[in-house]
Formats: C-alpha cells, structure tokens, sequence
C-alpha cells in the first residue's frame, strides 16, 4: 500500500494524514421505530453528520464520533442504535463500519456515546462517511446536533515505514 | 492549512509526520466533588497535577485528541455529571470546548465515559488540552485519578497529500 519516499513527488507534502471534522448546530431531533432505519442523523442547519474524502493513495479512513442522547418519550427503558456508514463500500466491502446501542430512559439526563470505525479506501473514490439513526425499540429518542457535544472525525493514514 | 512540500523539507530534521501526547493519572483515588467547586474545575491525576497535555507546533496542523475517564456519585437520584476537554487558547476555527455528559445514580457503579474531538491549530501558539468538570446541578461526583481509568492523550497532524 505505502508509496516508497523517492517516488513520491517533491512538489506535494508528505501523504502522512488528513483530518476532516463535523461539528452540527445547536439544536435537537427526535427518532423513533416509525422513522426509517438509516436515515442520516441531522447537523441541526439542514444539513447531515457526513465527512467525505477522495484519497490520492490507498490508505485507511479511522472514524470517531461522539453523540449525545437521551429518551424524549416513554418513561421506560428503550433501546437506540446509531451506526457508523461509509459510502461507496470501502476496498474490504465494508458500508458498515459499527452499530452502537444505547440504554436510554427518560428518568435519565442526556449521555455521551463514543464510537469508533476504520475503512480501507481505495484512490480515485469519492467517499463520505456518515451517522445514521439504526434501530429502535419504541418511543421517542432525541439526539443532540450541537457540535459540543456530538461530533464525527475522521483521520485518513497512509500506511508507511515506522 | 497550507503543509510544507517534501522537496522544501529541511532534510536534518525527521519527516513531520506526528507527534504523539499521553497524560495519564497517576495515584489511585477519588477526586470528589460537588457545588463547593466551581464549574470549570480542573481534573487531576492524583498528586495535584492536572490532567493536561500542551503543544507549541511549528507548523500548522490538526491535534486529535481523546479523553477517557470513570465517575460515579454518591447520591441515590438519577444526576448527570458532565465534564469537557477544553482547549486554551481557542483554536484556529475558535473552537474550545468538547462536552461529555453522564448520566449517574448511587445505585450504579462507576460509568465510563469518551471524548473524541479534533481542533486545527496555529503555528506557534502554546496550547494545551485539559479535563475539567462542569457541575452535576447541585449534587456530588466522584472522579478516579488513577492511570489504569482516566487519560487524555494528543496526537498531533500536519494536513498532507493522501
């Protein structure tokens, strides 16, 4: 995968990284078992939790993100997932990169949940990386869009000597 | 982000490919806590050392940064401890501050909690990452200042080609 230095090109910098981050606006939305699994988590401005990336080398995409939720509805305990997703699949297939439950009720403040997934990218591809709302065992969920408190990272590593 | 060319790279100094910060705790401990602190109170690693980590970078470039530690209170009502990583000064975006909150009762045992974020930074300007505590509306929390639990750690990035 890695490119050895004497070939790469003196009029670039080194392919050592590339960070990309997503930071939504303030605000909340409600998910719930009636709405469709896989439906992009908002950034709260009309826009999603998406990062995109079109590698120059085949390297790897590591993905973090941290989401704030709590139960709106219900005064039970209930189940919400989210999930990590890349498009187009990346090199291994992979469209699916983790899928985080979450215990939510609504005696409880909001929490804090931090997720991690990695994609091996090939060059020339446009990809985008995004959160989706995953499952639901009933009522209503809501997630938090402000950037201080959910967020989606990613790093692009170009695999080298070390 | 503007990233140095390889064939502008001083070649007596190594390739700018990361520089890597880990604080951890260091004297196991509770670091206890309630109204009497203020908001914005430092964590520490057991001796009164903060739980921080600095950089002064030559160049431009992105500082990753991920914070992890374990809370609990004493008190038998569902309460939520919340907690930041906060940046001085603000970064390049004028961006400080990551917040995680945690939901906690006496009847549960210690809760873990991340912070993943990312912040671009400017060459030059002395910055470091700290944990802090932010309140739990009133009530008491609990933090472990030992190692084996709690750390921030920094990785820093100059943007290249990939």
């Amino acid at each position: 995968m890695p490119t050895n230095l004497a070939a790469l090109p003196s009029n670039k910098p080194i392919p050592n990284g590339k960070i990309q981050i997503k930071r939504g606006a303030e605000g909340s939305v409600d998910v719930a078992n009636i709405t469709p699994y896989g439906t992009k988590l908002s950034d709260g401005a009309g826009g999603f939790y998406e990062i995109s990336y079109t590698p120059t080398y085949a390297c790897y995409w590591v993905v973090r993100a941290n989401v704030m939720a709590h139960q709106a509805t219900g005064n039970v305990w209930q189940r919400w997932d989210y999930r990590i997703n890349i498009t187009p699949a990346d090199a291994d297939g992979v469209t699916s990169g983790i899928t985080c439950p979450t215990e939510l009720h609504t005696s409880l403040s909001w929490r804090t949940f931090a997720s991690n997934a990695r994609f091996r990218l090939n060059p020339g591809v446009a990809y985008t990386a995004f959160l989706t709302h995953q499952y639901s065992t009933g009522d209503w969920h809501r997630y938090h869009t402000n950037g201080l408190y959910t967020r989606l990272i990613g790093r692009i590593v170009g695999e080298g000597t070390l | 982000m503007s990233p140095v060319n390889l064939g502008d790279l001083p070649s007596n100094q190594p390739a700018p490919t990361g520089l890597v910060q880990i604080k951890r705790g260091v004297v196991d401990g509770v670091l206890s806590l309630n109204n009497n602190n203020a908001a914005g109170t430092l964590i520490h690693d057991g001796t009164g050392a903060p739980m921080e980590i600095a950089i002064t970078p030559n160049r431009p470039g992105w500082w990753l940064i991920r914070a992890e530690t374990i809370v609990y209170t004493p008190d038998a009502i569902w309460t939520v401890a919340v907690w930041d990583v906060f940046i001085t000064p603000n970064d390049a975006d004028n961006v400080s501050q990551s917040i995680a909150y945690v939901p906690t009762h006496s009847a549960q045992s210690w809760q873990e909690s991340c912070i993943d974020t990312a912040h671009r930074l400017n060459a030059a300007t002395a910055y470091k990452a700290q944990i802090r505590w932010l309140g739990n509306g009133g009530w008491n929390n609990g933090f472990w200042t030992g190692g084996t639990y709690s750390y921030i750690m920094g990785e820093f990035l100059e943007d290249g080609s990939l």
